[in-house]
């Protein structure tokens, strides 16, 4: 069974050549030209990936990933914008997205990102399945976690990103550890900056109190550090 | 500060408008030059996305220059005997080859005859252009857009006419501002620069014709451009 691709885009050009590209590449794609259409066709289809324009009439593509992410929809989500200012990407990141690309893009580079993402997304071989501390549990295999028995919603790279801090418990682990662990081959275009946006998510999601973090702690000038 | 913000925001918008049928163009063409596209039909769907690109590209341009021009009071208009029924059976046909399958129909209404008129041919068209651009961003598909040409002797009307979101009340006697942008426009997320209709009011003007607003929202809106016959 090919991989689902909801692209969401209201410009037809970039929605056809889009959509072209990911069927070539042996995807199965659906597209929505708004927001509204694209919640519909996302319950609906059940994509395995959503790539989500910012601006969209009907319903903005922020408005579309809090939707989806409320509605306990975790598809893995990469956003399209044309807004390279660094508050816009961080909140989309904050509102859920895995990764963004500023337009003009390239195919070639969004096809790589769309392949990173579901291997990011895909399970790996490990015999980290489940883990819990301070009240947490994680489970890696199916995606679920929760914190004093109340669900916690994470996103798929949140999830890879938790379980590189559990397996490396205790030591340092510096931004280029992230890029080379998580996105791997394909951290090119990805800054530190995504890397820490990404944290922030997570201690928002897990720590008692954010701003005094007691799991995933900073390390001043190299990076960051989990402890239990 | 709010210089700055209005300055922060045109660049921003303009940005915006250029990006757009940039990637648009960027990614058609970036398959078309892999060989990635082989059936015919689909080659011409392509072609003919990147031509509509293209000429949102070349009229965001010209509004630009001629805004900038406005501003440095040095915009001039050359006037020749102009045949608008021409010049509006060109915008029409030219934003129907733009229009997608599913887009709004656009039709074209001449009542009688028509006079000549003493105009800048090209700063009619960009005025029509701009009306048509709104008129489309504005209108869902299988909703109607009318041009409407018309003559009482004394003078000409040319009129944009849609049945798209509307414009709120409160806010007709400002969508002549430059900049201004609707909220009904900016909560549907439709993109713009805010300086269309700041264009349109000029060239009108420098014609010495005024340009007339109607909307009920949510029914849509008319745009009339009434011109004086000179000899």
């Amino acid at each position: 069974m090919p991989k689902k691709i909801l692209v969401v885009e209201d410009e037809p050009g970039i929605r056809l050549s889009l959509s072209d590209e990911l069927e070539s590449a042996g995807y199965q794609v659906f597209t929505a030209e708004n927001g509204e259409k694209a919640l519909a066709v996302a319950g609906r289809e059940k994509p395995d990936l959503i790539i989500l324009d910012l601006m969209l009439p009907i319903l903005d593509g922020y408005e579309v990933c809090k939707k989806l992410r409320m509605r306990g929809d975790r598809t893995p989500i990469i956003m399209l914008t044309v807004k390279d200012k660094e508050i816009d990407k961080v909140l989309g990141l904050e509102l859920g997205a895995d990764d963004y690309m500023t337009k003009p893009f390239s195919l070639r580079e969004l096809v790589a990102r769309v392949k990173a993402v579901f291997r990011r997304t895909e399970e790996k071989p490990s015999n980290l399945d489940v883990y819990s501390f301070g009240g947490i549990d994680l489970d890696f295999k199916k995606f679920e976690a929760s914190k004093k028995g109340k669900k916690l919603e994470l996103t798929p790279l949140e999830f890879h990103m938790l379980k590189l801090f559990v397996e490396r418990s205790g030591q340092v682990l510096t931004r280029d550890d992230f890029l080379d662990g998580i996105w791997g081959e394909d951290n090119v275009a990805v800054s530190f900056r995504t890397v820490d946006s990404h944290i922030a998510n997570i201690r928002k999601k897990i720590e008692d109190d954010p701003s005094r973090p007691r799991h995933i702690l900073s390390i001043r000038g190299v990076g960051y550090k989990f402890v239990e | 500060m709010e210089v700055l913000k209005i300055k922060s925001d045109f660049v921003s918008s303009v940005s915006h408008e250029f990006k757009t049928p940039l990637t648009s163009i960027k990614a058609l063409m970036e398959r078309l030059v892999d060989g990635k596209v082989r059936d015919q039909g689909k080659m011409d769907q392509y072609f003919s996305i990147i031509a509509q690109d293209t000429d949102k590209l070349t009229r965001l341009v010209n509004n630009l220059l001629d805004f900038s021009k406005i501003e440095e009071g040095k915009k001039e208009y050359v006037f020749s005997d102009t045949d608008i029924v021409r010049i509006a059976t060109e915008q029409v046909q030219s934003f129907k080859r733009e229009q997608l399958m599913n887009g709004p129909d656009i039709r074209l209404e001449i009542a009688g005859e028509i006079p000549t008129l003493r105009a800048d041919a090209d700063a009619l068209s960009r005025a029509l252009a701009n009306l048509l651009s709104n008129a489309l961003k504005f209108t869902p598909p299988g909703k109607a857009i009318r041009v409407g040409i018309g003559s009482d002797g004394g003078n000409v009307l040319l009129e944009v006419e849609d049945e798209g979101i509307g414009i709120h009340p409160d806010e007709l006697g400002r969508v002549f501002e430059k900049f201004f942008q609707g909220r009904n426009a900016l909560d549907q997320s439709v993109k713009g620069t805010g300086l269309g209709l700041t264009l349109v009011k000029h060239i009108v003007e420098a014609h010495g014709g005024k340009i007339l607003v109607e909307s009920r929202l949510g029914r849509g809106s008319k745009f009339s451009m009434v011109f004086p016959i000179k000899s």
